[in-house]
C-alpha cells in the first residue's frame, strides 16, 4: 500500500495542475506531453526492457494519427473506435515487419527499422489523395464521446493525461510480471534467456507490437488534438526524440520517462529562438547522455544521494 | 525507333552509374571505419554534406581556386571526423553495439544542426570541375562531371583495397577491429589508429560530397539520406567488403534510376531501403560474402 503513495500523489498533482495553469499555454505544452509520453513507454518498453532498438517508432505514432484522421476525417468513423482500429493495424503492421526482422541483432535491426520508418514516411508523402502529401493532413476532426465533443486543450487534458497514467501503470505491471522479466532476460543475454527455456522472439514481438500500439494511440489522440499533421512526424529525429524522452529521465522507470518527455517537450517552449538550435542542442543532449549519464537524471541523482550518505558516515 | 530507346536506357545507365558510384564511396566510407573500429557510422552522410558545403563556401565564398577549395575542404572533414571520434565514441567506457548507434546517430544530428546554422536552409551547388560541354555516347549525353566521379570511385577503391589488404600498415590497422587488446600488444597503437581511419572517413564522406556538389543541390539535411543509401549499399555487397561496397553501390544506384526510368519515379528514395529490408531478412551477410570469412 505504502508504495503506491507516490503513485497516487502524482496522479492527484496531475489532475489539480490546470487548476494553477488556468489559461495558461502551458496547458497545451502539457497536452502533448501526455501523447508522447504514452509513446516514450512504449520506447521504454522495446528499448529498455527487451533491449531492442527500434527506430521507427516515429513512424507507428504517425501510422496512429493518420488511420485516425483518415477514418474520422474521410470517412467519419467514430473517433473512439477509429483510435481503436489504428491501434490494431498498426499493431498488425508491427506484427509483419517484426517477425522477421526481430530476429536481426545489433546494426541490421536497427538499420531494418530504420528503413521501415523511411519507408513508411515516404509512402505518407506518396499517397497524397489520402494523406494530403507533403503539405500534411489539415482540419482534422476532434475527439467526441458520447456526444460531448472535445476542443480546447483544458478538455483533452483529462482524457489524455488519464490514458497516459494508465498505459504507465500498464507498462510498470508488466515490467513486473513474467513476461517483464523474460524481457529484461533477452536484454541482457538473449543466448542464455533462450537456454533457460524464455521464448526470445515470443517477448521480442510482444515488446515491438505493444510498443507500436502506444505509439499509435498518442499518434490518434496528437491527431485529434492538434487536428494537423504532417509525414514530418515519422521522421527518424523523431524516433531518436522519442529514444532520448525514454532514456534522459531514466531508462526503466516510470518518473523517468515523465521527467524525460517533460524536458523534451518544454526545451522548445522555454528557449522560443530554439528552433534553429533545436537539432544542435538534441544532437549534444543525446551524446552527453549516454556517454557521461547512461542511467539519466535519476541515475545523477541516486549516485549523487549515495554519495552524500558515504560522505554522512564517515 | 531502336536508337532511341538505345540511347533512353544508355542514358538511364549513366545516371544510375553516377549516383551509384557516389552510394558507393558513402559505403566505402562505412567499410572503413567500420573494418578498424567496428564502429557503424551512421553520421558518414553529413561527413558528405559537410564536404560539399565546405568545398562550395570556400570556392565560391572565399573565392579560393578550386584545387586548393578541394584540397582544404577535405582535410577539414577529415579533422571533423577526428573529433568526432574524440568527443562522441572515445569517452564511451563500455561499449555496446546499441549504444555506438545512438552516439552516432546523435552526432549525426549534431553535424546536420551545425551545417543549419552555418549554411541555413538553402540549397547550394558548385560548378562542374571541367568547363566543357556535356559529352554524346551513343546518342545519350551525359555531365562531364560523371567521369570525375566514376574515376575517383575506381582509384579510391583500388588505394583501400590495396592499402587494407597488402599492406603492413593496412593490416595492423584491420587488426585493431578483430582484437584490439592482441593489436596493441603486437606493438599497434589502437587509438592513433582509429583516429586516422575517422579521419580517412571523414575525408572519404567529403570526397563524395564534393563530387556530387556539382550535378545535384546540396542542402543541410541532405546527407542523411545519402548516408542511408551509402549504409544500404554497404549491406548489399556485405558489410567490411571494399569490393562489395562498390559493387552494392553500383546495383543500388542502377536499380533506382532503371525503375524510375522504367517503371516509376515515386518509389525512387524508398527502393533502398525496400532493397535493404529483403537483403537483410533473407541474406544478411550481402551479396559478396568476406573474403576472411
Amino acid at each position: 500500500m505504502i508504495r503506491a503513495v507516490p503513485y497516487l500523489l502524482f496522479a492527484l498533482f496531475i489532475y489539480l495542475l490546470p487548476a494553477l495553469l488556468a489559461g495558461s499555454y502551458w496547458i497545451h505544452v502539457l497536452v502533448i506531453i501526455g501523447t508522447y509520453v504514452i509513446a516514450a513507454t512504449g520506447v521504454d518498453l522495446v528499448v529498455g526492457f527487451a533491449g531492442q532498438l527500434s527506430l521507427c517508432q516515429a513512424a507507428f505514432f504517425a501510422l496512429g494519427a493518420y488511420a485516425s484522421a483518415i477514418l474520422t476525417t474521410t470517412y467519419h468513423v467514430d473517433p473512439m473506435l477509429a483510435l481503436i482500429i489504428g491501434m490494431i493495424f498498426t499493431g498488425l503492421v508491427a506484427y509483419g515487419v517484426g517477425a522477421p526482422v526481430l530476429r536481426l541483432k545489433g546494426y541490421y535491426l536497427a538499420i531494418a527499422t530504420l528503413g521501415f520508418g523511411l519507408i513508411i514516411q515516404s509512402c505518407l508523402v506518396t499517397f497524397a489523395s489520402y494523406t494530403g502529401g507533403p503539405d500534411g493532413f489539415r482540419d482534422i476532426v476532434p475527439l467526441r464521446m458520447a456526444g460531448y465533443i472535445f476542443k480546447t486543450d483544458e478538455q483533452y487534458y483529462y482524457p489524455i493525461w488519464t490514458v497516459a497514467m494508465l498505459i504507465l501503470l500498464l507498462t510498470r505491471n508488466i515490467a513486473r510480471s513474467k513476461v517483464g522479466r523474460a524481457m529484461l532476460a533477452l536484454r541482457g543475454d538473449d543466448v542464455a534467456a533462450s537456454a533457460m527455456g524464455v521464448d526470445i522472439a515470443r517477448y521480442k514481438i510482444q515488446a515491438f507490437v505493444l510498443s507500436a500500439m502506444y505509439a499509435s494511440l498518442a499518434g490518434g489522440l496528437y491527431a485529434h488534438s492538434n487536428r494537423f499533421i504532417s509525414p514530418q512526424m515519422a521522421d527518424l529525429s523523431r524516433s531518436v526524440e522519442m529514444i532520448i524522452m525514454a532514456v534522459l529521465g531514466g531508462i526503466r522507470t516510470v518518473f523517468g520517462v515523465l521527467i524525460g518527455t517533460t524536458i523534451m517537450k518544454s526545451i522548445p517552449e522555454v528557449l522560443e529562438s530554439f528552433l534553429d538550435y533545436q537539432m544542435v542542442v538534441t544532437g549534444a543532449i543525446l551524446i552527453v547522455l549516454l556517454l557521461y549519464m547512461p542511467q539519466g537524471l535519476i541515475g545523477v541523482v541516486r549516485a549523487a544521494v549515495a554519495r552524500l550518505r558515504r560522505g554522512g558516515e564517515r | 525507333m531502336e536508337s532511341t530507346h538505345l540511347s533512353q536506357a544508355v542514358q538511364f545507365i549513366f545516371a544510375g552509374l553516377t549516383s551509384g558510384s557516389i552510394y558507393a564511396l558513402v559505403a566505402l566510407g562505412f567499410n572503413m571505419i567500420y573494418n578498424v573500429t567496428l564502429v557503424v557510422n551512421l553520421a558518414q552522410g553529413e561527413f558528405l554534406m559537410l564536404g560539399a558545403m565546405t568545398m562550395i563556401s570556400l570556392y565560391s565564398g572565399f573565392k579560393l581556386p578550386l584545387p586548393v577549395a578541394l584540397v582544404l575542404s577535405t582535410l577539414i572533414v577529415g579533422c571533423v571526423g577526428i573529433l568526432f571520434d574524440r568527443f562522441a565514441i572515445r569517452p564511451l567506457k563500455k561499449p555496446s553495439i546499441m549504444l555506438l548507434i545512438l552516439l552516432t546517430l546523435g552526432g549525426s544530428t549534431f553535424l546536420k544542426g551545425v551545417a543549419l546554422l552555418i549554411w541555413g536552409k538553402d540549397p547550394y551547388t558548385a560548378p562542374t570541375f571541367t568547363k566543357l560541354k556535356s559529352i554524346s555516347f551513343l546518342g545519350a549525353s551525359f555531365s562531364p562531371q560523371m567521369l570525375w566521379i566514376i574515376g575517383t570511385l575506381v582509384v579510391v577503391s583500388f588505394v583501400l583495397w590495396f592499402f587494407f589488404e597488402r599492406t603492413l600498415l593496412g593490416k595492423a590497422m584491420r587488426a585493431c577491429a578483430e582484437n584490439p587488446r592482441a593489436a596493441s600488444l603486437m606493438g599497434v597503437n589502437v587509438k592513433t589508429f582509429v583516429m586516422i581511419s575517422f579521419f580517412l572517413g571523414g575525408a572519404l564522406g567529403a570526397v563524395g560530397g564534393m563530387l556530387m556538389a556539382p550535378v545535384s543541390f546540396m542542402v543541410y539535411d541532405e546527407g542523411t539520406m545519402m548516408g542511408l543509401k551509402g549504409f544500404a549499399s554497404a549491406v548489399l555487397g556485405g558489410i567490411g567488403s571494399y569490393p562489395g561496397a562498390v559493387v552494392g553501390g553500383l546495383v543500388l544506384g542502377l536499380l533506382e534510376s532503371l525503375s524510375t526510368g522504367y517503371v516509376s519515379s515515386i518509389f525512387k528514395d524508398i527502393l533502398a531501403f525496400v532493397v535493404l529490408l529483403l537483403i537483410l531478412v533473407i541474406k544478411p551477410t550481402g551479396l559478396m560474402k568476406r573474403s576472411d570469412e
